[in-house]
């Protein structure tokens, strides 16, 4: 059954989908743990750069990586591995206005993993999707930004003639998962944050 | 003198990129300007803010009047940390106070991380336009750069010859001890420094830097965060055509676990003041998105360097630079325009850059010498009569030639 999802959720996927990111939606955190693995297992990866295992969202993902034989590498300043190419984070906010996400909080290194990759892979939870900036700094109540970083897609050089070359410094594929909240472990259509 | 045929032939196709966008919403340049005359009526109370909140943050605040100040600046921060190798990005400011040179000449090598300013370094050629710099190189041209500089063998392909730098410049982004950076926007309500572009260098550089030096002229101010959503918004659908750069870096202050562990900013003056004082600030509202420059069918024909290396380019340029930096070069700069409002119908901050060239216009046949006037209405008598236009003209030249 295709689940329905509110105009916001809507909005921030053809946004993001738009420009070359790919996106899903999973209607239980099992399911988005399995399907994590399988792009993982696709990707043919056994070290992902990535935050802290206890700041990761899905309970049992450290585990089930564990069993896959895929460790997760933190970020290290002058000692970062160029050859890593999967990166693994969660994302403080998404944009639907822009189809953004926002990278934000007190996690150490919180921008790395989805900015030195070449296929970043970064967990939204649906409640974490804001109409705009302002919203969600207004939900924050906090004065500014502070340290953030806001991706609205792969990163992209068109430097010769215009010619669009995708991964120039930072990932060449963005890939959000959206997951639903952890109270019901059912997936949300309704978005509590509204305009 | 018009450009050469490479750069009109690449100023044409990017007039083409900007006319096939859809145009900006409209309630978009009324809001976006309003934020920034906001700010411009005030601007010694925001930058003060700016300042305070900023050190507050733990940074450190200079303040550089001329770009002969700004440059000491820059390398005394340099050599501080005792680096002479320096990683910065892409910003019209480095151009305006001549950072590159002076670095070399203090013995600091500075590195353009962003690809199309590496490929001018390459080429040794001039800057395109404020946002696309590079674009009117030739693959051929480039090719032949890249092979010679990085002992690589030549490709015609795009694909291949970004791969190939991107395999050289991304080793110097992870290991990046110092940068200077170029700033799009300063928030004076948190004192945060924000970053724009589509290839993630300035994020990489905020991130990996120890020690980030900032420069940032003082116009470039916004006053809180809902004004800096919607400039953001604006720059990036007028330089790019989305509605978000795909990269925003925001720091506020350093950070010992990550983050740069330094961060100074440096405020340029560098005539901001006096065109402020001359009453320009609806052009001083400008956010560099280079939109005008694509629109206007002048800029098309003569490119950037008809405007001065050090000065800014295109209609936003004519306007300013004669006040900004008065040289005899910069004089007749408000005559680089047609006169046909393209500039003006696509500026995402709703400046009205031709009623302000048609004032500069003014104010420059105010000042005109006895001579200049006497010719001008000449002309104007002469014009209706070709018979007696010509031959005019030809005897004008002969005098204007032995003076």
């Amino acid at each position: 059954m295709k689940a329905e999802f509110s105009p916001f959720v809507q909005r921030f996927m053809a946004l993001w989908q738009q420009r070359g990111g790919r996106i899903e939606v999973h209607e239980s955190q099992a399911a988005a743990r399995l399907s994590l693995l399988l792009t993982l297992r696709e990707l043919r990866v056994r070290e992902i750069l990535a935050w802290p295992p206890a700041a990761l969202l899905l309970p049992g993902l450290t585990e089930a990586l564990a069993d896959a034989g895929i460790a997760l590498i933190q970020p290290e300043r002058g000692r970062l591995r160029a050859e890593l190419t999967v990166g693994l984070t969660e994302a403080a906010a998404g944009l639907a206005a822009t189809g953004s996400l926002v990278l934000a909080g007190p996690v150490v290194d919180a921008w790395l993993p989805a900015l030195l990759p070449v296929y970043a892979l970064v967990f939204l939870p649906i409640p974490r999707l804001f109409s705009d900036l302002t919203a969600w700094q207004r939900a924050q109540k906090t004065e500014g930004l502070g340290r953030a970083l806001l991706i609205g897609g792969p990163s992209i050089s068109a430097d010769i003639e215009w010619h669009a070359h995708t991964g120039m410094f930072g990932p060449r594929q963005l890939h959000v998962v959206l997951l639903p909240p952890p109270e019901n472990g059912e997936l949300s259509t309704q978005v509590p944050h509204e305009a | 003198m018009p450009a050469d045929r490479p750069t009109r032939q690449a100023l044409y196709r990017l007039g083409q990129l900007v006319e096939r966008r859809s145009p900006l919403p409209p309630e978009l340049p009324p809001a976006a300007g309003q934020a920034r005359r906001r700010v411009l009526a005030e601007l010694e109370t925001y930058l003060n803010g700016f300042a305070t909140q900023a050190q507050a943050q733990g940074m450190r605040v200079w303040w550089a009047e001329d770009y002969q100040q700004a440059d000491r600046l820059v390398i005394e921060r340099i050599r501080e940390t005792g680096c002479t190798e320096v990683l910065r990005n892409h910003s019209p400011l480095f151009d305006e106070i001549a950072l590159d040179r002076a670095a070399a000449g203090n013995g600091i090598k500075l590195i353009p991380i962003h690809p199309g300013d590496h490929y001018l370094q390459l080429t040794g050629a001039s800057p395109l336009h404020p946002i696309w710099p590079s674009a009117h190189l030739g693959l051929r041209h480039l090719a032949t750069a890249m092979a010679k500089a990085w002992k690589v063998p030549p490709s015609f392909d795009p694909d291949l010859l970004a791969g190939t730098a991107r395999l050289r410049l991304r080793p110097l982004l992870l290991a990046v001890k110092v940068a200077v950076v170029g700033v799009h926007f300063a928030v004076a309500a948190d004192g945060s420094l924000v970053c724009l572009d589509n290839d993630g260098h300035n994020a990489h550089l905020m991130a990996l830097a120890e020690h980030l030096i900032c420069l940032i002229g003082i116009e470039q101010v916004v006053a809180d965060m809902a004004d800096l959503e919607l400039l953001i918004r604006a720059f990036s659908l007028a330089a790019w055509g989305q509605d978000q750069a795909h990269y925003v870096g925001v720091i506020a202050g350093p950070r010992m676990a990550d983050g740069p562990r330094c961060v100074d900013v440096i405020l340029l003056d560098n005539g901001r003041r006096r065109a402020l004082a001359a009453g320009l600030s609806v052009a001083l509202a400008c956010i560099g998105c280079g939109a005008c420059h694509a629109a206007c069918p002048v800029y098309r024909q003569v490119g950037a360097m008809a405007y001065g290396r050090h000065a800014r380019s295109g209609p936003i340029g004519a306007v300013l630079n004669p006040v900004m930096w008065p040289t005899r070069r910069t004089q007749d700069q408000p005559y680089l325009s047609s006169g046909c409002r393209a500039c003006a119908a696509v500026c995402p901050v709703g400046i009205d850059l031709p009623d302000l060239l048609a004032r500069q216009r003014r104010d420059l046949a105010a000042r005109a010498s006895w001579a200049e006037r006497l010719g001008f209405w000449l002309w104007q008598r002469l014009l209706p009569y070709p018979r007696l236009f010509i031959p005019a003209l030809r005897l004008a030249r002969r005098l204007l030639w032995r003076a």
